[in-house]
């Protein structure tokens, strides 16, 4: 190796010479001289480098980090909350206005009904959470049949004269007890009352065609029991 | 050192943002553009770390990403501009090869010599004297070949000899002396 092909290699790479370039600088004084003045200027250029810096670049880093954690967990809560919202308009719009909460689809929208008192409604809300949403929605009790109601609902009345002048056997739930109201909301309660549980049907509100033809099956069912 | 895929973003700016934005302001020369840089390229990065075991293939494969952001953001349509017009010229003649001067040590000078030099020879001499890449390495993190890389690096460090010997603080008899010291040495 010459001195112009040591020359090379030290100026492409002086940190990883060949063994035959090494050697020709180790022999040679004048290539030895300058690649010592090579690895100083570079041993200059390392100082160059490391002194530029940013001061409290670490710090806005990890803030930034932080502010779009932030934003995409916003936007995940708020994504969420429109799908569930766009879900819940789905389920009304197929459901006439019923939700479906542990129980078949009802076809039948904005039946008479009595809305919730806000205290009553609040402490549904209250037991969802604890309890989860319709925990025990099927459970109609013995007769089959199971209405929630309360003393002070004209309608609940309406739906009970119903039932009882159709001959139709069921159990009650007063949602004014603790009791009931725990029944009510695990059975999917919290729009109104009279809710009517009929196996695995339910039905917000009174109307004698709605109760007609929720009880329809039931009633010829019953009807052919007691001819039979 | 092994990152996890959902770990610790401070471990990883703690370790790395300083020579990240080295790097990225040596691309760019503008310490706002070069901490956006950064900062974008930390970020999209924090999300794929999954694939990604050690610590050198951490460092490379952040580089790569910072220079395929800042070619994506600050130079949009100019990638030109990082690839040499000499890659294709190949390797210097032994008349053009640079000889080292005595006035290249000073940090200074070397500084403002680096500003004026050319992106992509700056680029590569960078990558290679302070974070100790390879031609090989080089080649994989800019995307050359690995002659067109050490033929950067030859005409970097050529660059750099003449801005400093141009450079009105350095005595112009700089030039004069190694070469009168190249002839009496002679050639072996």
């Amino acid at each position: 190796m010459n001195c112009a092909d040591a020359r090379r290699a030290a100026l492409i790479d002086p940190q990883r010479l060949p063994l035959e370039a090494r050697e020709h600088i180790q022999a040679c004084a004048a290539c030895r001289e300058e690649f010592g003045g090579w690895l100083r200027k570079d041993a200059a250029l390392l100082q160059a480098v490391r002194s530029t810096q940013r001061d409290g670049l670490a710090e806005r880093l990890v803030l930034a980090h932080r502010l779009q954690q932030r934003r995409r967990s916003f936007a995940f809560v708020a994504a969420a909350g429109l799908t569930a919202v766009g879900v819940g308009l789905v389920i009304r719009s197929l459901g006439n206005g019923q939700p479906l909460i542990g129980g078949e689809l009802v076809a039948f929208a904005n039946l008479p009904k009595s809305e919730l008192p806000a205290l009553t409604a609040s402490r549904v809300e209250e037991l969802r959470k604890a309890r989860g949403i319709g925990a025990d929605a099927n459970s109609v009790g013995g007769s089959g049949v199971r209405i929630y109601t309360a003393k002070w609902c004209a309608i609940c009345k309406q739906a009970k004269t119903y039932l009882n002048s159709h001959g139709i056997a069921f159990d009650e739930s007063d949602i004014e007890t603790e009791k009931g109201l725990q029944a009510y909301t695990d059975a999917g309660g919290g729009d109104g009352i009279p809710l009517l549980l009929v196996s695995n049907k339910r039905v917000v509100g009174f109307s004698e065609q709605a109760y007609d033809a929720v009880l329809r099956c039931p009633m010829s069912r019953r009807r052919a029991d007691a001819s039979g | 050192m092994m990152m996890k895929p959902s770990g610790h973003f401070e471990a990883l700016v703690a370790a790395y943002a300083d020579d990240l934005y080295r790097y990225a302001y040596w691309l760019c020369r503008d310490c706002h553009q070069a901490e956006d840089l950064v900062q974008e390229t930390l970020l999209r990065s924090w999300r794929g770390f999954g694939s990604v075991r050690a610590a050198d293939a951490v460092k490379a494969w952040l580089l790569t990403t910072l220079r395929r952001e800042f070619l994506r953001t600050v130079m949009p349509g100019e990638r030109p501009q990082l690839l040499s017009l000499d890659d294709e010229d190949g390797p210097l003649a032994e008349a053009d090869l640079p000889h080292y001067l005595p006035c290249m040590d000073d940090e200074i000078d070397v500084r403002r010599a680096l500003e004026r030099l050319p992106p992509p020879y700056r680029e590569v001499l960078i990558l290679q004297v302070y974070f100790g890449y390879s031609t090989t390495e080089l080649a994989a993190i800019v995307g050359a070949t690995e002659a067109a890389v050490a033929n950067r690096l030859l005409r970097a460090r050529k660059a750099l000899a003449l801005e400093q010997a141009a450079d009105p603080a350095n005595p112009p008899q700089a030039v004069v002396i190694p070469l009168k010291r190249r002839q009496q040495g002679g050639r072996r």
